[in-house]
């Protein structure tokens, strides 16, 4: 019996998309970049993670995005797993500058609720001690015994940016909502793309 | 010229807390150096860690450490290149973006801050290549690292995005830290996954793909036979020497690879005792080169 013409490969209906997803991230500082993308493959080539890690294909979610699947992009995992080393940034022919999108991606999906886990850790961090580790008495005690000045960041005017864009009630209404961001399973399949 | 000039020395979250042997080895080299650093109080986090949540926050948090900077008139070094990149390229795009520095400036106004663009930001390893010169380094070695084996590792942020950050290194074909790891009398090593990245980027997501990072690195490293892997970012050197015991418990196996921070190799070759540079805080002892060492100085 002859296979199905499509194999695997899911259909993707009008119904499952965005038409304005590939737009709204053109608009994110970082995304701008986005339509030139012709799949070429140089980013997933040259990707550290993707070499170790089938989750991750920056070409794939490129696809993704131009094809406006925005729930499966935005509720993913696999946009966290970027390590923003440049490499593909950096060769990419078209210039689409995927480091900085997969960034602008990110911002998407704390805009939208989704946000890592860990990013919102990080954020309560900054707030909490302006780095994001503790530098306190303990650490500047070690420092002093091997003859190093002080440290102490400011944590209040780390907070007054972080409240002050809105990152950091956008933060607190997401982990209030539970929704925790970054589904596992949204589509752990990396495939060829 | 670089001698006798105060810089604003940015050190970022890790190296106060994590690589004291990084910030050690650098005020020891830059005093030698007769370059002044200044530790500014309000510095904070250089912004980084948010740019996966809101550009807009990461880049107000730079300026507002550069423009700390300029309140006092100075340049600023960091040694992390996560750092030395945020900054960089944050100040690019201000420089470049009226609209971004309004709205920035207009959020920094609290602290009466305003971030105009007089300052440069550096990496410490530019500024040491481009600023002081390797001429004017070789001149200052006493003790050369004759024999050693060293594998460079560049990193990510130290060389891209190459149109800010990268100076006259071409990305794919670096030179500029093999030629100050030459000066110091050690031989750099090539090896097959030079230009792989630590990791760092995705610890905090999915610690596990950091691991085989690290892993194929040591690996690399090893193969290649080098004494040490040399770094010049807090944070790969927190994933080769703090984490690599982490990594070995994952991989099931020992590499056992000194991670030097490149001030502590050119101080060594400079005369400056390990103890200064901090040799206490590396993770993984480098015990046996610095025996070697002792055994050079005896020598001579």
């Amino acid at each position: 019996m002859a296979e199905a013409p499509l194999g695997d490969f899911p259909l993707v209906t009008d119904a499952e998309t965005d038409p304005g997803f590939a737009d709204r991230i053109r608009a994110t500082p970082g995304g701008e970049g986005l339509l030139r993308c012709y799949a070429c493959g140089t980013c997933s080539a040259s990707c550290p993670i993707r070499a170790i890690d089938e989750e991750f294909n920056p070409r794939r979610i490129i696809r993704l995005s131009l094809l406006g699947l925005r729930d499966e992009v935005l509720r993913s995992q696999f946009i966290w797993l970027c390590t923003g080393c440049f490499i593909c940034q950096e060769r990419c022919p078209q210039d689409v500058r995927i480091t900085d999108l997969m960034m602008a991606l990110r911002n998407i999906a704390t805009q939208e609720g989704y946000p890592h886990p860990t990013v919102q850790a990080i954020a309560e961090m900054l707030e909490a001690h302006g780095a994001v580790l503790e530098t306190g008495d303990f650490e500047n005690e070690r420092r002093a015994k091997s003859g190093l000045p002080p440290r102490r960041p400011p944590a209040q005017p780390v907070r007054d940016i972080i409240e002050g864009t809105g990152l950091g009630g956008r933060l607190r209404a997401a982990k209030a909502k539970g929704a925790g961001a970054a589904t596992p399973g949204a589509d752990a399949k990396g495939g060829e793309a | 010229m670089a001698q006798g000039r105060s810089y604003a020395l940015f050190l970022g979250c890790n190296a106060p807390v994590r690589t004291l042997n990084y910030d050690m080895a650098t005020r020891a080299v830059l005093g030698r150096l007769g370059v002044h650093v200044v530790d500014i109080e309000g510095f904070a986090c250089c912004g980084y860690p948010l740019e996966a949540a809101d550009h807009l926050t990461a880049v107000t948090m730079a300026a507002r450490n550069i423009a700390l900077a300029e309140a006092q008139g100075l340049d600023v070094l960091a040694i992390c290149s996560a750092c030395s990149g945020t900054l960089m390229r944050a100040r690019h795009e201000l420089v470049h973006d009226e609209r971004l520095r309004a709205e920035v400036n207009a959020r920094l106004r609290k602290e009466h801050l305003e971030f105009r663009g007089t300052a440069e930001v550096e990496h410490l390893l530019r500024f040491l290549h481009e600023e002081v010169g390797i001429d004017r380094l070789r001149a200052l070695v006493t003790r050369p690292l004759t024999g050693w084996s060293v594998a460079v590792h560049y990193g990510c942020h130290y060389l891209k995005p190459s149109e800010v950050v990268g100076g006259e290194d071409d990305p794919e074909v670096p030179h500029t830290v093999d030629e100050l790891v030459a000066v110091t009398g050690a031989t750099s090593v090539p090896y097959a996954e030079r230009q792989l990245c630590c990791g760092g980027g995705v610890l905090g997501y999915r610690e596990a793909d950091s691991h085989k990072l690290i892993a194929k690195k040591l690996d690399s490293v090893v193969a290649a036979g080098a004494d040490a892997l040399e770094v010049h970012c807090a944070f790969c050197a927190v994933m080769y020497d703090g984490n690599q015991k982490a990594a070995e418990r994952a991989a099931g196996k020992a590499w056992n690879v000194p991670v030097l921070v490149y001030p502590q190799l050119l101080g060594l070759a400079m005369g400056i005792d390990p103890d200064e540079l901090g040799f206490r805080h590396n993770r993984v002892r480098a015990k046996e080169l610095l025996a070697r060492l002792e055994g050079v100085s005896a020598a001579r």
